[in-house]
């Protein structure tokens, strides 16, 4: 297969294409997607026919998944190794162990493409321009010195950097803030549209609850605040999304703040919340909600295993994956910021996923 | 149960019960109490729902503990208490540790019991009815030399209550044993490890189909009995079988006994209660990641009614399969065509085989004969998870004391 399959969604809008249409678009991929992994991953074969799974032209609902933790298991690729452009790691966090994602040289170009388009449209929408954004990160330097192995938040960090300029890193090595830095970038920018980006607990924890501290504020005429990574931390310290959003309007003044949800196992395909406060998946990508226990279809409004399918994974199998977070479908089509497709909430993940071990450790 | 947050806190905890004399094999005081904890967990109808609880009551009756004190009474050497033993206590089975502590207790040793922080809602029951007993005034000296502790990982509270004691006991996996083991003990002190441990149940084929034409009740009653030893701990403990090892030398005939067996099996659906707990679609999630690991492995894969069992056959045992088990509801099933074939599967992780249908005899005789290695302890179905003082190839009354001999 080549890649003129993703290519041909290069044109589409990102928000649309109502759902039904999107779904005839996304099934001719995916099947294809199927017999390709099929063919070029072993693993996968093996999968197929140990599982009992068939491979007809299904609709991409019924399609085998894969359980998002098989990366962690396994290294799986669709390409022999000297194709092999980039690796990708995610930051293990219940344990050591860490997904591995390969990407051939057009499986990168590919990802970051996707990942410029659907943040372009959210700059557009929020009448920033399309133009490079002076870029705020709330992240050290360190964590982007390795370039060979990329960790999670190295990726997403070099993954977004192309759409910003003049980038300048709010923390120190030991993540504590640089006020020179942050002060200096104010003063340039503070009357121009900027993009903040950063890991969502770690914007709370070094930038919104250290500036409290401090007594600093900085009032930006026209910023976007876009974070990701998961509320498990934050959960934990009951800051929900609402007191999220207050914490930054104080520190930052009039801010929109949006949320993404995603995975290094699908990078390039993320999923942004809205003005409504949900996340919207892309035409490149859609979203099922499982029942927990019998994994059947669990429909709009009922609580789940979240399954994301997208149609950019060629280099690996990762096409359609059973994920560990639990999330509500909300609707399709009807979404009041007037997105088209399906959109939805995360609760987080699933109660101690991976970490129920045979033999399990007191520490 | 106190938190620790120092080496001070541990010396205070130390010194407390050396202040106290060991007590007596099989003392009275211990079996009163012992007796207590049984009738508490036995009849209380807040703990009926806690079937593990339950059991380690009925363990516990004085009926079992003298006729244990009688067996261990008559022989010609004498046993006493060793000193204090540091437990340090798994956290995926919530009531293991008081086996092993009160085996340590009722040989008169001092215990110092280090509880899994994770804890759990089954941890918080049996350790509140063991905190009430000991607050009885008759039992203040057992409340002194038995000192429940809880600290997140430090290796200095670990390092200090290693070096202090007699007996340390280390509930694995094998990981927390080898980075417990970097804590030093004195010379004198000895370790009591239970390593991870893989058990299997052993079904003869025959037998089940002669069954299903003649005896179908005696039918579902093994096909429960599995049922129980699989799920009871949600197949976490070192005991549960996670392998079914079919015996039989015709192959039609194995697959027609796994036919009637499963079917059964499946009459048996989730509890009910299982499906509010919270952790159970992570059991899921778990078991669908690891039942792919090995469908990709080219293993065949044959879903039960979801989402109970999933079943995995293999040609040969690999350690590798043994390892990526995640419990659960997982279970490999391997054929063999006569029970010396067993030679071909167990290594020296290996500990409970659960049988039905075959001879007892001929199992001793395999393992007499040095044939057979490595299994450690038979039992009928049904039997997998009861406690015994013998466990994992050790007599533990002996672990935890010492003998004279007088000739």
């Amino acid at each position: 297969m080549t890649s003129s399959m993703i290519e041909s969604f290069y044109e589409l809008p990102i928000y649309d294409v109502a759902q039904k249409e999107k779904e005839d678009l996304l099934n001719n991929v995916l099947n294809q997607l199927n017999h390709h992994h099929y063919k070029k991953c072993s693993e996968f074969h093996n999968l197929i026919h140990s599982m009992n799974y068939s491979l007809t032209n299904a609709h991409y609902f019924e399609h085998p998944f894969l359980s998002v933790r098989l990366f962690k298991m396994l290294e799986l690729k669709s390409i022999s190794s000297n194709k092999v452009f980039k690796q990708l790691n995610s930051s293990g966090t219940s344990s050591q162990i860490v997904s591995k994602i390969f990407l051939d040289a057009q499986g990168a170009k590919d990802q970051s493409k996707i990942l410029s388009k659907i943040l372009l449209d959210l700059f557009e929408k929020k009448g920033l321009g399309k133009k490079r954004l002076p870029m705020l990160l709330i992240e050290s330097p360190a964590v982007v010195k390795n370039k060979m192995s990329f960790s999670a938040r190295g990726a997403g960090i070099q993954g977004l950097s192309f759409l910003g300029r003049n980038h300048t890193y709010a923390l120190n090595d030991d993540m504590t803030l640089n006020h020179q830095a942050i002060n200096e970038f104010f003063e340039k920018f503070q009357h121009e549209p900027v993009l903040i980006f950063g890991f969502t607990f770690m914007i709370w924890k070094y930038f919104i609850e250290a500036n409290k501290m401090h007594d600093k504020k900085y009032f930006f005429d026209q910023a976007l605040l876009l974070h990701g990574g998961g509320w498990k931390k934050l959960q934990s310290m009951a800051v929900s999304n609402q007191t999220f959003k207050k914490g930054i309007e104080d520190a930052l003044g009039n801010v929109s703040v949006h949320n993404f949800y995603g995975m290094v196992e699908q990078t390039g395909t993320i999923y942004v919340e809205c003005e409504q406060g949900y996340l919207h998946a892309p035409v490149f990508s859609d979203v099922l909600i499982r029942d927990p226990l019998t994994l059947e279809d669990a429909g709009i409004g009922k609580e789940g295993v979240i399954q994301l399918f997208s149609a950019l994974p060629e280099s690996y199998p990762g096409h359609s994956l059973l994920t560990e977070d639990l999330g509500t479908l909300i609707g399709q089509d009807n979404c009041t910021c007037g997105r088209k497709g399906r959109y939805f909430t995360v609760k987080g993940r699933l109660a101690r996923a991976e970490n129920r071990g045979c033999s399990d450790t007191f520490q | 149960m106190k938190i620790l947050n120092s080496t001070d806190d541990a010396k205070i905890i130390v010194s407390t019960i050396s202040k106290k004399a060991l007590g007596m094999c099989f003392g009275s005081l211990q079996l009163d109490f012992c007796q207590q904890l049984s009738q508490t967990l036995v009849t209380s109808s807040s703990i009926r729902q806690y079937s593990e609880l339950v059991a380690l009551g009925f363990w516990c009756r004085p009926a079992h503990l003298q006729q244990l004190k009688k067996d261990y009474l008559q022989n010609t050497h004498v046993y006493s208490a060793r000193g204090l033993v540091f437990h340090i206590t798994p956290g995926n089975v919530q009531s293991m540790f008081a086996y092993s502590w009160l085996l340590s207790l009722l040989m008169g040793n001092q215990n110092i019991v280090r509880l899994s922080s994770r804890g759990g809602e089954v941890l918080t029951i049996l350790l509140e009815v063991i905190e009430t007993i000991l607050q009885q005034d008759e039992f203040s000296v057992l409340k002194q030399s038995n000192q429940f502790v809880q600290y997140d990982y430090d290796t200095n509270l670990t390092d200090f209550f290693s070096e202090c004691c007699d007996i340390r006991v280390i509930w694995g996996g094998d990981q927390t044993i080898e980075k417990i083991r970097l804590s030093r003990i004195s010379a004198k002190t000895r370790d009591v490890v239970f390593a991870d441990r893989f058990s299997f149940a052993l079904i003869d084929a025959y037998a089940i189909l002669e069954l299903n034409d003649v005896k179908k009740d005696e039918l579902k009653k093994i096909a429960n009995s599995f049922y129980k030893d699989v799920l009871l701990y949600g197949q976490q403990a070192c005991s549960s079988p996670r392998l079914i090892v079919w015996n039989g030398k015709d192959k039609k005939i194995i697959e027609r006994a796994k036919k009637v067996f499963w079917s059964c099996v499946n009459e048996f659906l989730m509890d009910e209660n299982k499906s509010d707990d919270s952790s159970f679609p992570t059991a899921i999630s778990n078991k669908i990641a690891h039942t792919q690991f090995f469908a990709m492995q080219g293993l065949s894969v044959i879903l039960e009614s979801a989402p109970n069992f999933y079943r995995i056959q293999l040609d040969d045992f690999k350690e590798v399969y043994q390892a990526h088990h995640c419990g659960e509801g997982l279970i490999f099933e391997m054929n063999i065509s006569k029970l010396d074939k067993l030679s071909e599967i167990t290594n020296k992780s290996f500990q409970t085989c659960s049988y039905y249908g075959v001879e007892l005899q001929e199992l001793r005789e395999l393992v007499s004969q040095g044939v057979v290695h490595n299994i450690l302890r038979f039992v009928p179905i049904g039997h997998a998870l009861d406690f015994d003082s013998y466990w994992d190839g050790m007599d533990l009354f002996s672990e935890f004391s010492v003998i004279t001999t007088f000739s």
